[in-house]
């Protein structure tokens, strides 16, 4: 299959979803999704002719045809207490095969003021927010526009103002056994009121090798004086591809953090778009991808100072070993007026061998004149003189070579504010440098 | 414990040792002094095992074993233990995590049981004292933002933790001011027992005021062209290099 026949099989899928729709085709959210479809029915799929997509292939994604999951693997529910480690205590959205699965989620302890519901369940009820947000311009990719033909899964959530909820919200989703080539489109929005804040974990994994596509959509909105704390943790398996796109808005004096961490998949494009909409916004973005194998994860970043008096921090750090690729798109945008800017970028990456291959692009697009921008990228590979000094206390190479590696990714691990999430995550990393460098 | 014949090295074709030979026995220690570019710094790079150096010829025969054979790694769990004259900045590992990793990996290598947390950091903590180390920089990373004197001093706190049969000390008194100069030397003297051995590599005499040498030999053009006790460092204080320089044979002439 090629970009093309990938278009006319998700035209098909869209037909047959219609079919099933039995007069709520009029819909205003049917419209919005119709939209959305004829406009990836006009772009297509983007190829390496696309400038956001140079660094990408997406031939393998559509190498197999992906079908939705539509029965609930009732009969048995994985076992996902592996994937709670570190989080025990926290509330939780679980989604087998992209399906809301309630036997494995735990919303009873939700503090006051915080709403979480099922998109399933919304868009029963039907929503007039859901219509417009599901329009969302910010939303032009399409990968989005595919999400938007078709997410029916997922969650809303939202926090009143002047609602602080400490405890995290696990966002889990799994793959289940025996299922293939499915596709899950989760689309998640959610909405943290004036001065108020929510941690929320989206983690994706799925031990069993079954190849299988996520295509998930995270919409968010900061309002003023607030803060989302949204840690991604995705370790699926590796036969796994993954597409996401979160997009954020950040009111004034709002507060977002993003720290990604890139462990699993095949093909992983992972992409974040944060819009510094009023003065004082701020966003921080860390990441950290650990590609090893063929495993090739791209990341995709656009930061929009839309205001003034912004800050925006984006520290980005990769490690590649064997064969892996790695992509590092980090956009600055400084609109004209967003005086006082203060952004700082930086990406740097370690090869463990010969045949990795990172591609690394800072772009920077400034239309004010009084700004602090700083970026800077580095590839490299590790230390000599500090591996010889490790040896010569005792350690064995490759015990050098783990230990260095870790240290260099410790610098995001240690961002995490979870403190129990953050020693699993370090355990995570640990095992996977192990691993690769065979310590 | 040590034995070098004949040791010729070179770095990227250029020879820099000719022919070194230098016996240390347990309960020595020995000073290599020598002026800059002599090969003092090659010679204890040569022992560590650090790759930059290629041997040319000779051998070193360490407790029986040819040591030349050795990975630096293996080196260092047979007891060899190279102070560094330029100590390396590691970011994000602890100074407490690092020598733990490291005194466990010896030990394992001994077949000693590895040390809990607790018994290490009652050990690291008493050897800190023996440097005066501020306990503050065992928590941070190696060497990270570590004055000259506390690079130095950390080194010699590596030393007491591992516990070397061998110890080389390359050019440790570089860049130390006296008082660090007599709490680093003091550190050395007091690791000093009959079963271990010390090779001071140094450029001046003053680090002798403090560790009383066996013995004092002078490396000039990478040869040992002069062997003396203490008094043979004076000398050299007194008369500079110059006159050890005569001493060394010509290049051989290359037709």
């Amino acid at each position: 299959m090629n970009h093309e026949h990938a278009i006319q099989h998700y035209a098909e899928l869209f037909r047959r979803f219609e079919a099933t729709l039995n007069g709520a085709s009029s819909s205003p959210i049917h419209v919005q999704r119709k939209r959305a479809m004829e406009a990836l029915l006009a772009d297509g799929f983007p190829t390496m002719k696309h400038e956001d997509w140079r660094y990408t292939n997406l031939k393998p994604l559509f190498a197999s045809e992906f079908f939705p999951a539509y029965t609930r693997p009732i009969d048995e529910l994985p076992d996902i207490t592996h994937a709670c480690a570190g989080l025990e205590t926290a509330c939780r959205l679980t989604f087998v095969d992209g399906i809301f699965t309630p036997a494995l989620s735990d919303l009873l302890r939700l503090p006051d003021g915080v709403f979480v519901q099922s998109l399933a369940d919304a868009l029963q009820e039907g929503d007039a927010q859901l219509d417009l947000l599901f329009g969302d311009r910010l939303l032009t990719h399409p990968f989005a526009a595919l999400n938007t033909a078709f997410a029916m899964e997922g969650a809303i959530i939202r926090v009143e103002k002047q609602t602080q909820c400490s405890m995290p919200l696990h966002i889990l989703c799994v793959t289940s056994k025996g299922q293939n080539a499915v596709i899950t489109q989760p689309r998640i929005i959610i909405d943290v009121e004036a001065e108020s804040s929510l941690r929320i974990v989206e983690h994706y994994t799925g031990s069993e090798s079954s190849n299988c596509f996520t295509n998930v959509i995270v919409q968010g909105s900061i309002g003023p004086n607030a803060s989302l704390d949204h840690t991604v943790i995705q370790d699926q398996h590796e036969q796994a591809f993954h597409v996401a796109g979160t997009h954020v808005r950040i009111d004034r004096n709002g507060r977002y953090s993003n720290r990604y961490f890139g462990l699993g998949g095949m093909l992983t494009r992972n992409s974040i778009l944060a819009v510094l909409d009023s003065e004082g916004a701020d966003c921080v973005l860390d990441g950290l991808y650990l590609p090893s194998g063929s495993q090739h994860m791209d990341h995709f970043t656009i930061i929009d100072h839309s205001s003034s008096h912004c800050t925006s921090h984006e520290h980005y750090k990769g490690i590649l070993a064997d064969k892996a690729r790695a992509v590092f798109s980090g956009r600055i945008i400084v609109r004209p007026g967003a005086q006082k800017t203060d952004a700082k970028q930086s990406n740097n990456n370690l090869l463990l061998s010969d045949e990795a291959l990172l591609d690394t692009k800072p772009q920077l697009e400034i239309y004010a004149d009084d700004v602090k921008c700083t970026h800077g990228a580095t590839v490299g590979r590790l230390d000599e003189e500090a591996l010889f000094y490790l040896r010569s206390r005792g350690l064995s190479r490759a015990h050098a070579h783990s230990l260095l590696s870790f240290a260099f990714a410790g610098e995001v691990v240690e961002r995490i504010p979870i403190e129990t999430l953050r020693e699993v995550v370090d355990g995570m990393i640990h095992r996977r440098l192990k691993r690769t460098l065979g310590a | 414990m040590l034995e070098i014949r004949n040791l010729h090295a070179s770095v990227q074709g250029k020879n820099i040792l000719n022919g070194v030979n230098l016996t240390v026995k347990s309960g020595e220690i020995h000073a290599i002094m020598g002026p800059n570019g002599s090969g003092k710094s090659t010679l204890a790079g040569v022992l560590a095992g650090r790759e930059l150096f290629e041997v040319t010829e000779g051998e070193i025969i360490y407790k029986g074993r040819d040591l030349l054979q050795l990975e630096a790694e293996e080196r260092a769990r047979e007891g060899l233990f190279l102070a560094f004259q330029y100590p390396v900045e590691i970011p994000g590992v602890s100074n407490t995590y690092f020598l733990k990793t490291a005194l466990n990996a010896i030990r394992k290598y001994a077949g000693m049981p590895e040390l809990d947390a607790v018994d290490f950091l009652a050990l690291v903590k008493e050897k800190a004292k023996l440097v005066e180390m501020d306990f503050a920089l065992l928590n941070r990373p190696v060497n990270e933002g570590f004055s000259g004197g506390e690079k130095k001093r950390n080194e010699i706190l590596q030393m007491a933790v591992l516990n070397p049969t061998l110890a080389v000390l390359d050019e440790t008194d570089s860049g130390l001011d006296i008082d660090a100069l007599r709490i680093v030397a003091n550190g050395v003297n007091k690791l000093h027992t009959p079963d271990n051995a010390a090779i001071v590599v140094t450029h001046y005499q003053r680090l002798l005021n403090y560790i009383i040498p066996d013995f004092v030999h002078v490396l000039v053009d990478g040869r040992i062209v002069k062997t003396g006790d203490k008094e043979l460092a004076f000398h050299l204080e007194e008369h500079g290099y110059d006159w050890a320089k005569d001493l060394a044979e010509p290049p051989e002439l290359r037709v």
